[in-house]
Formats: structure tokens, C-alpha cells, sequence
């Protein structure tokens, strides 16, 4: 944490240095405090939490539904093994297209709409976060699996204590980068999909910016992606992890 | 460790100032345009090479690009001297500071919102929940339409809720297949939605009050200052091809028909019947400039002789 701190005020020293260097335009390259000065000002008028809220609460509503789709497509492909290799097949198919090149095609089937967005972001969030799964469940040992059907456990006892439980790093490593392909998905496709009256996200807000260029407000835009990126890794993740860590380490 | 990263990082920063582009080199003119039936004069310059025979020995760099925003990037990078866009996103820019002006008018076309036929009668017929989708906010049709609004119901931001920035070709898909009730666009889009059996609600013209530029040429003020005779050149090559459209009709239809890809017949009914005009007069500045700085586009107070040569 010290060093991130050392670290981000070296970087706002030399950015001040350079702008007053008078090298480039402040067009190109604004001073920091213009960036928090205009920063501030799109947080007091609301355009930036509303920005912020709307790209998180996209998030949360397509992360929710890909995570159940996966855990469900996992989960048939563990418990049918004919089903598997169909499965597998589907995600080395469609996990390589960029949720970004569907989205001409989702528009013409599915219409105009925020589902847009939420739709790509599953798909980008669905496929990684499956293939974690799955090789989770394949690495549980047999003999739990076994241990599992002498006591007669039901088939949601066995999901629930033997499975996750046993497959827990793989899915957590999955949670991770469906966390990160999320938050890119989301923002590129704002960026492209823009609603110009009723707010857009955070990535409509950076391209807004753009085209009225107010660079500053790019600038703006641009570290607050840096800072939630930041802040859900620091928050979220890290410290789910030390627990996990610790929990895994006593086994 | 720390030293490592913060020397490295310093390191990198010296390196991307070393990298400073060069500004325009003697000799030598780049210019940008965007895709569309308002931009023919160009495609007849680089086709019949009237820069060269205008200009001499030159260097000619053509770019084209997809929208204002990545014509004005490309110039604060000093990779482009002379951009053609829309008056709008024009001083958008001047208004933030950017030295460039008005160079020439390029052309004036029909413009419009278009939606289904039969479905409105007026601007304010259109519900609160219908989608409208033009290119971007602050181009020229988001203007054109406020001007509309701002007449019909006296609020310029009325339907601003209902809009969606989309690309002409997306938009016009959206229109056909029913997604957005009305789409603010351009030719030759709007001549095919017309085609469609769809009707114009607000043109253009209807919506200014008058005539006006569509897309205008900008060049920037290092230009103007140091290659002078490289300028003039260029206003003299762009007034042969214009002069060649209206004089030679077959020959430019063939040229134009094979850039864009249609069919001779189309386009010469697109290029001579519809009510394209090229020309270098730029009209409707003034007013674009009052009624921008009026609903707070433009922040500086901006006078029509400063931002044209």
C-alpha cells in the first residue's frame, strides 16, 4: 500500500512537471489539477456517480445471471459426461468473439436497449468463468466423489459441500477474471452504445468527453476506471483471498 | 525497487516527449475527409489529381477518417493539416481553444429527420418513450435538431432523452427494422429511407431557417501561416473539381459510382436530382454560432469573422 502511495504521487509530480514543461498542448495533455478540478465539478453536478452507478448496476445484473449460467453449464457437463466434450466444443467456439463484434447482431435480433450492454457483458463474463469451473470440478479427487455417493448424499448436498468446496481457488480465479472482463466489456460497450440524454455509464461518460473535447474530463474519466479497478481488487478480492489462503492452507 | 520503477517511468516519460511529432513538413499537405455523398469534390480532386496540377511538385496524404472527434485528435497530434466535417463539431473545438479556422464550404445537402410515413405530423407528436438515433451529441444533426425543437416546442433539449448515438448505416438498420422511431441523417441515407417509403419530418433547411453549410473544410492556422501558396493551391484545385461535377456529369458519375460502390444510375439521380449543391460559400454560420453559444455548447463569445480565413 505504501509503495502504490510513493508510487502514484511520483507519477502526479512528473505529470505537473511536464505540463509545466510546456511540451505539449494542455489540449493533449492537461495539468493534474485541471483533471481534479473538472473531476470535482462532474461529481458535484451528478453526471459522474450517475455514470459510475449505472456501469456497476449493469454489472451486477449481467454478472449474477453469467455466473449461474456457467455454474449450470459446468455442472451438466459434469454430471452428464456425454454432454461435456458438447460443451466444451460451444466455449472454444464462442469465447474468442469479442462481446464488441456481437453487438450489431444483437441489436437487429433482440432491439434497441440497456439489455444490449448486460447481454454482452454476460457473454464476456460466461465463458472464462465456465472453463474455471469446469477444470475446478475435474480436479476434485474421486475418492470425495465417491466418499460422497457411499453416504448417499443428495444431488444438491454434493454440489453444495463436495464440488464448490473442493473447486473453490479454481472458482475464485474465475471470479477474478470475469470481474476484469466485465468492467472492460462494460466500458467499451457504453462507449460505443450511447444514450446522449439519460446518462450511459462510465464509458459513455469518457467518450461524452471526448466529443466535447474536454480533455480534462477524459483524464478524469480515464483514472476513475483506474480507481474502481483498484479499489474492487484491493477491497473485494484480497481480502477474500486471505481467507481462502488461510482456510486452504489448514487442509 | 521504488527507485527502479520511478526511474524507469521517468525514462519512459523523456522518451514519449522525444516523440514530439514534427509539424508539417515544407512540400507537403494531409487532409482528412470522412465517408459520404457530401464529400464527392474530393474524391473528384484526388481521382482527376487537380492538386498536383494546381500545386506542382507536392506530397498529397489522404486520410480518411470515421468521425469529427478522430479528425480534431489527429490534428492536436500534428498529423493533419486540412479536416472536412460538419460546422457544429467545428467549433466545438475552436471553442476549446484549437487554432484552426474555416477554410471553404465543401457542400450544402438535404438533411433530415426521418420516420416512418404517416406515423407523425410533427415534432411534437413523438412520444416520450420513441428512440431517435443520429450520429453523436453536438454533430450537426443533433443541432439541426435542437434548432427544430427549439422552434416547434421551445425547449432545444425536449427529445435529448430520447436519443441514440449511432452511425449512419446503424442507424438507418435501426429505422427499417423498427428499433427507433425516427433517424436524424445525411445522404445518401436519407435519400435510401426515402426509397424505404419513409417520410422526412423535419428537413434540414426547415429546421435552420434557411440554407446552410453541411460540411465545410478546416485548416489549421500553422498551415495557413506557413505553407500560403500550398493553401491557395488547394482552393484552386477544390474549385476545378467542383467545376467538374457540374461540367462533366457522365465522367464524374463513373468515377464516384466505382468509390462508393453503386450503380451509375443511382448515383447520378443521388448527385444531380436531390438537391445536392457543392460549393465553397460557407452559409448559416452566424447562426450556428448564436444558437450554440445561446443553449451552451460554446462557452467563449465567438465572432463569425475570427474562426474563418
Amino acid at each position: 500500500m505504501k509503495k502504490g502511495l510513493i508510487l502514484m504521487i511520483a507519477i502526479l509530480l512528473l505529470w505537473q512537471i511536464l505540463f509545466l514543461s510546456g511540451v505539449f498542448s494542455p489540449l493533449i495533455f492537461p495539468s493534474p489539477l485541471e483533471v481534479a478540478k473538472s473531476l470535482l465539478g462532474d461529481l458535484k453536478t451528478g453526471e459522474l456517480p450517475l455514470s459510475i452507478l449505472f456501469s456497476l448496476a449493469i454489472i451486477t445484473g449481467s454478472f449474477i445471471p453469467a455466473l449461474i449460467l456457467a455454474f449450470l453449464l459446468a455442472w451438466l457437463a459434469f454430471r452428464f459426461r456425454g454432454f461435456d466434450p458438447w460443451a466444451e466444443k460451444l466455449s472454444a467456439l464462442v469465447h474468442p468473439l469479442p462481446g464488441i463484434a456481437l453487438l450489431p447482431l444483437l441489436i437487429l435480433w433482440t432491439g434497441l436497449g440497456i439489455h444490449i450492454i448486460v447481454l454482452i457483458v454476460i457473454h464476456s463474463v460466461l465463458w472464462p468463468f465456465y472453463i474455471n469451473i469446469r477444470s475446478g470440478f475435474q480436479q476434485v479427487p474421486k475418492v470425495w466423489l465417491d466418499v460422497a455417493e457411499n453416504n448417499r448424499l443428495t444431488e444438491g448436498e454434493r454440489f453444495f459441500s463436495v464440488l464448490i468446496p473442493a473447486s473453490f481457488p479454481q472458482i475464485f480465479a474465475g471470479l477474478k477474471i470475469g470481474w476484469s472482463r466485465a468492467w472492460r466489456a462494460v466500458i467499451s460497450a457504453e462507449m460505443i452504445f450511447g444514450t446522449i440524454g439519460s446518462g450511459g455509464g462510465l464509458g459513455w461518460f469518457i467518450y461524452n468527453k471526448r466529443i466535447f473535447m474536454d480533455t480534462p474530463g477524459m483524464y478524469g474519466g480515464v483514472l476513475i476506471l483506474m480507481f474502481i479497478g483498484l479499489a474492487v481488487e484491493n477491497l473485494l478480492f484480497q481480502s477474500v483471498e486471505r481467507r481462502i489462503a488461510h482456510v486452504y492452507s489448514q487442509s | 525497487m521504488k527507485t527502479k520503477c520511478v526511474l524507469l517511468i521517468m525514462m519512459s516519460l523523456i522518451l514519449f516527449a522525444g516523440c514530439n511529432k514534427e509539424k508539417g513538413s515544407a512540400g507537403k499537405i494531409r487532409i482528412a475527409e470522412q465517408y459520404g455523398l457530401a464529400y464527392a469534390p474530393l474524391q473528384i480532386l484526388i481521382e482527376k489529381g487537380f492538386l498536383e496540377e494546381t500545386a506542382g511538385e507536392v506530397e498529397v496524404e489522404w486520410v480518411r477518417l470515421g468521425n469529427t472527434a478522430a479528425i480534431r485528435e489527429a490534428v492536436l497530434a500534428g498529423d493533419l493539416d486540412i479536416g472536412f466535417m460538419g460546422i457544429p463539431p467545428f467549433l466545438i473545438a475552436r471553442d476549446k481553444g484549437m487554432e484552426w479556422k474555416i477554410a471553404t464550404g465543401l457542400s450544402r445537402c438535404p438533411l433530415g429527420l426521418v420516420v416512418p410515413a404517416g406515423q407523425y405530423s410533427s415534432l411534437s407528436d413523438i412520444p416520450g418513450d420513441a428512440k431517435i438515433a443520429l450520429p453523436q451529441p453536438g454533430s450537426i444533426q443533433h443541432i439541426l435538431l435542437s434548432m427544430a425543437l427549439e422552434r416547434e416546442t421551445g425547449n432545444p433539449a425536449a427529445l435529448d432523452k430520447n436519443l441514440i448515438a449511432m452511425k449512419h448505416p446503424d442507424g438507418m438498420n435501426a429505422l427499417l427494422s423498427g428499433a427507433v422511431s425516427g433517424h436524424f441523417t445525411s445522404p445518401p441515407y436519407l435519400f435510401m429511407e426515402e426509397e424505404e417509403g419513409y417520410d422526412v419530418l423535419v428537413s434540414g433547411d426547415e429546421a435552420m431557417g434557411g440554407p446552410f453549410t453541411f460540411i465545410a473544410g478546416v485548416a489549421t492556422e500553422r498551415f495557413y501561416n506557413n505553407e500560403p501558396d500550398l493553401y491557395k493551391a488547394f482552393l484552386s484545385a477544390l474549385d476545378k473539381a467542383i467545376l467538374f461535377i457540374r461540367e462533366n456529369r457522365s465522367e464524374t458519375v463513373s468515377i464516384l459510382a466505382e468509390k462508393y460502390h453503386m450503380d451509375e444510375k443511382t448515383v447520378e439521380d443521388y448527385l444531380y436530382n436531390r438537391g445536392m449543391v457543392y460549393d465553397r460559400d460557407v452559409r448559416g454560420l452566424d447562426r450556428f454560432i448564436h444558437f450554440m453559444s445561446e443553449t451552451g455548447y460554446l462557452k467563449q463569445a465567438i465572432e463569425k469573422g475570427s474562426v474563418s480565413f
